[in-house]
């Protein structure tokens, strides 16, 4: 059973259905981009965590250098 | 007794001070170097929440569009029997992915092994229970 549309509404609806298209392009990109920043913040973060247990190393080398004084 | 302590005061000797020193040194510079990392890493947050806030607009915004289609198109009372309905969808998903019907078909058969395996279990138990 056929349903008639307007003309003019016809093209409304295809002139809508345009925008959603570029819309959820727009969107697509957005998201790709956000996942970029994300695995940008990850590396970051696995950098951080890296640096973070250096600098524990080396604390700790101080500290055992501090507890364990010369004798003379 | 605070005048005796400065009279004669104890001292601890410190082995490779200088080695002491450059660790120290290093750990203040890298921490200092992780700070300015930072205040990177919280400009790409505030990046990342920005176009977080735009990809809810677009969203938003199709929603819209969206409503604006269902608004121009008639309504109609005609609606597809449910099982049309099914019978269509099943063609587009076998036209869409012809593989997903076929990987659907492999559990079937590792179903039946274990079902053969249940049935041989309770088999076992109920001749335990009989024991």
């Amino acid at each position: 059973m056929p349903v008639y549309v307007k003309v003019d509404e016809y093209k409304d609806v295809l002139d809508l259905l345009n925008m959603i298209k570029n819309k959820l392009a727009e969107a697509k990109e957005l998201l790709s981009r956000i996942n970029e920043l994300k695995n940008e913040e990850d590396a970051e973060l696995e950098l951080w965590h890296s640096g973070i247990e250096e600098i524990e190393k080396k604390i700790e080398f101080v500290d055992k250098a501090l507890f364990r004084p010369s004798m003379l | 007794m605070a005048k005796k302590k400065d009279d004669s005061p104890l001292y601890v000797g410190i082995e490779d001070p200088i080695m002491l020193r450059r660790q120290l040194l290093e750990a203040t510079r890298d921490i200092l170097q992780y700070l300015k990392r930072y205040e990177e890493f919280k400009k790409v947050r505030e990046k990342k929440l920005e176009i977080i806030s735009e990809i809810r607009a677009v969203s938003n915004e199709i929603g819209k569009l969206i409503w604006r289609v269902k608004r121009l198109l008639p309504k109609t009372g005609v609606r597809l029997p449910k099982k049309k309905i099914e019978i269509e969808e099943a063609k587009l998903l076998e036209g869409a992915r012809p593989r997903v019907k076929k990987k659907a078909k492999i559990p079937k058969p590792e179903l039946s092994a274990i079902e053969k395996i249940e049935s041989e279990l309770s088999a076992i138990e109920e001749k335990l229970a009989r024991l």
